[in-house]
């Protein structure tokens, strides 16, 4: 096994026990709690 | 073994050992590191020096056996490139030519030289009914340090550029210097094998640098174990798990729906879906919303969380849209008749859902009323839900655990 094989694997764990922290306080990025929409809805569609 | 004479060096006066005498070109004294043309009878100095000799990890002059036969060692060079330091010896046996041996990393290749050139291409040449595919990009390299007699003319200080090309365990290696081209086949030997028949001085082994375990982009010249396909594995196995993991996590779950009627160019008051309940401590609440056909049109829609308990609203909004047309291009559709949308951190509760909304058209709101005095409604059904997983975060995790790897995957490969 490599070094560089350790450290990748600590980093998998690092993000794999951020992931399930997240998961178990139900935190997301993409949550859309409060976010008005405002892509397109009040300005049609985008296509040109 | 080898016929070895005795020469005089013109520089420091020591006596020095040719080994291969008739085969030698170059020689470095092994007493001030002056390298001497032997290739004359009268010994000729190329370039004085008054340095210690340098130590390589097999001496100078030892005699083992490999592959059943006898070698002596009658040169050896310090090498590196950009990410690593290497060493490579010469052997000698008057009736069966020159070998290499080459040392980095702990691991050790025995090299022969090529007399049929490999024939192909940039990326893949075929020697012997073998296909050997390209290993990683160009390297460049240089020679830092000689000791011992060469049959060609070397220095520290040399620059060569190597590229290697791989089928199975074993290598060719590609070198070019100063307009020649010169081929070696590489076959991995144990390190066991090369300290029972040569000796080893371990601690002139040649070190891995410092920045090459983390940053080591490009596949060591066949000298390096590959833990590529290991990371991608492990990454993989990670994201397994993840998966699972989340979805567990995710909790119990529970959903409500109804369907709701938005009148275009008005809106409707809050209504009620129904009711929820987050089991866990915390949980992800998801609310869909599938339309009728439309065009033309969006549908901005607000729901509410409201707490039993405490009457406390969470907020969210979604959007459904959908636009059709026809341009010099041809016709063209935008957008969806779904939209998801995601409430996070939702604590353990009871909760009654809302909804309430408008609808529009595009590029203006239609007529209140038609020709028939009908007013033209949106059917949305909604449907609130717990115990579901973020997707997206799940993603974010995958490209994480994935972009080391590919780096360097795309590294080795960038110039192919």
């Amino acid at each position: 096994m490599t070094r560089r094989l350790l450290l990748f694997a600590a980093l998998c764990f690092c993000l794999l026990a951020a992931a399930l922290y997240a998961a178990f306080n139900a935190y997301s990025f993409f949550s859309d709690d409060e976010d008005r929409p405002v892509a397109s809805g009040h300005a049609g569609p985008t296509h040109k | 073994m080898t016929g070895g004479k005795a020469i005089t060096c013109p520089a420091c006066g020591g006596t020095i050992e040719v080994r291969a005498a008739g085969f030698s070109v170059n020689l470095v004294c092994q007493n001030c590191g002056s390298i001497l043309d032997v290739s004359r009878p009268e010994v000729v100095l190329i370039r004085r020096h008054e340095r210690a000799r340098t130590r390589f990890a097999i001496e100078i002059g030892k005699r083992g056996t490999l592959f059943g036969q006898e070698w002596e060692v009658v040169g050896a060079l310090r090498r590196k490139d950009q990410i690593a330091i290497w060493q490579e010896f010469l052997l000698f046996n008057p009736y069966l030519g020159y070998r290499w041996l080459v040392a980095a990393d702990g691991e050790w290749q025995f090299g022969t030289p090529l007399a049929d050139r490999p024939q192909g291409d940039r990326n893949r040449v075929f020697w012997r009914s073998d296909s050997f595919s390209r290993l990683g990009r160009d390297q460049t390299f240089s020679t830092t340090a000689v000791a011992g007699e060469f049959y060609w003319r070397v220095k520290a200080g040399d620059t060569a550029t190597a590229t290697l090309f791989q089928s199975g365990e074993t290598f060719l290696s590609r070198e070019i210097s100063e307009g020649e081209e010169n081929w070696t086949q590489l076959v991995p030997v144990e390190q066991s094998d090369i300290e029972q028949s040569f000796g080893l001085d371990r601690r002139r082994l040649p070190k891995r640098k410092a920045p090459s375990g983390l940053m080591q982009f490009k596949a060591e010249p066949g000298l390096e174990q590959d833990d590529l396909g290991r990371m991608f594995l492990l990454a993989f196995a990670a994201a397994i798990l993840a998966a699972i993991a989340m979805a567990v996590l995710a909790g119990p779950s529970t959903r409500t729906s109804t369907m709701v009627q938005v009148p275009v160019g008005g809106q409707i008051a809050p209504i009620k879906v129904g009711t929820i309940t987050v089991r866990r401590p915390w949980q992800f609440v998801t609310v869909n919303a599938d339309t009728n056909q439309f065009e033309n049109r969006w549908v901005d829609l607000e729901y509410n969380l409201v707490d039993r308990s405490s009457e406390q609203s969470i907020d969210a909004y979604g959007l459904v849209e959908h636009y059709a047309g026809s341009d010099s291009d041809g016709p063209w559709t935008e957008g969806s008749h779904h939209g998801d949308t995601m409430f996070g951190h939702v604590p353990q509760g009871t909760y009654d859902v809302y909804v309430s909304g408008s609808a529009h058209g595009w590029p203006v709101d239609p007529l209140p009323n038609d020709a028939w005095g009908q007013v033209e409604t949106i059917n949305v059904w909604v449907e609130a839900e717990t115990g579901t997983m973020s997707w997206g975060m799940w993603w974010t995790l995958v490209i994480a655990l994935f972009a080391w790897p590919v780096t360097i995957l795309w590294w080795r490969h960038r110039d192919k």
